[in-house]
């Protein structure tokens, strides 16, 4: 075998990969503001954001009649305008919303995450099946950094 | 997103005689989010919530394939990205399916960070699948279930 699949320089191109997912983050996390604006960057200038669409997201602390507030990660609040019914306390909520010269925010599109927990819940088991059925035909030789076939090599399981 | 059990039981059907190395097509199942919603587990920042948007894209999870295919003796490399590429395919496909208020999953990052999707059902209301899902598999392997439960009948009998 020759080529990116090879032993050649194995350790270095595992690095380049790494480096590239790096890379990545550091680049997502330069454009992705700009792509697409959150309350985070309306805060730090309202001014440049008034009218404009933004993000936002966040637990639901209060909800009205014709408006809710909703706590971000930094733990400010922002209230915002649309009507989502009562009872959606707790529950997380995120949309699209124009900013307002006072830092209030006028929903454009949203959607409260009703089952987000029993989506968590629902994650755990299927990552312990995996880990489990992964390892237990696979083990990781930290000598030669490969894993190694539990069962032995080329033994057809098809 | 849908939920990690909706994304392993979509794809367990195929396995049936597709696949030499179900545990690996799994693992890709789960890999996405493996990798790309690695911030549930750290501080909320926005950076980490970035981190997530890169690497839980096409581009991202190919990489990260790629460097774990070379984890594996050179032998297995091909089959490994192979069945990590599979599952790995199978998810982004049924990621595409969900609705998504701000934005969804950048396909072409870097080269972009625009998102389309097919909106058909919300991210964390995917579980409403999982009784059509565990059905669809009972009667994809119902025959070895049956003989091994009657296997195991036997052996208690005896």
């Amino acid at each position: 075998m020759s080529g990116l699949l090879s032993d050649s320089h194995r350790l270095v191109k595992i690095a380049g990969v790494a480096a590239a997912l790096v890379i990545f983050v550091f680049y997502a996390s330069a454009v992705g503001p700009k792509a697409y604006p959150s309350l985070d960057e309306a805060r730090r200038d309202p001014a440049a954001f008034t009218g404009r669409m933004i993000r936002f997201g966040g637990d639901i602390v209060r909800a009205d009649e014709s408006d809710f507030s909703c706590r971000g990660w930094d733990g400010a609040v922002v209230t915002v305008r649309a009507r989502i019914g009562a009872g959606q306390e707790g529950h997380w909520i995120s949309g699209t919303a124009l900013f307002r010269a006072d830092g209030t925010l006028d929903a454009l599109t949203y959607h409260v995450y009703r089952f987000r927990i029993i989506k968590n819940f629902l994650a755990v088991l299927p990552l312990l099946v995996v880990a489990w059925l992964f390892f237990r035909t696979y083990a990781f030789d930290v000598r030669t950094l490969r894993f190694r076939d539990r069962r032995g090599a080329g033994e057809d399981r098809a | 997103m849908p939920d990690l059990a909706t994304h392993l039981l979509a794809v367990t059907p195929f396995l049936k005689r597709t696949v030499r190395r179900p545990e690996l097509v799994l693992l890709g199942a789960v890999l996405p989010d493996l990798v790309g919603r690695l911030s549930i587990l750290l501080p909320a920042r926005p950076f980490f919530f970035w981190a997530d948007t890169a690497l839980h894209t096409p581009v991202s999870a190919a990489l990260v394939i790629l460097g774990l295919a070379l984890l594996f003796p050179e032998d297995r490399r091909r089959e490994a990205i192979l069945s990590l590429g599979f599952g790995a395919a199978f998810h982004f496909a049924l990621d595409m399916m969900q609705m998504s208020v701000t934005f969804g999953t950048p396909w072409l990052f870097p080269l972009s960070m625009a998102s389309f999707q097919l909106p058909l059902i919300w991210g964390d209301e995917s579980f409403y699948a999982l009784p059509a899902l565990i059905l669809i598999n009972f009667l994809v392997f119902r025959r070895p279930l049956l003989a091994r439960l009657r296997a195991i009948r036997r052996r208690r009998g005896a």
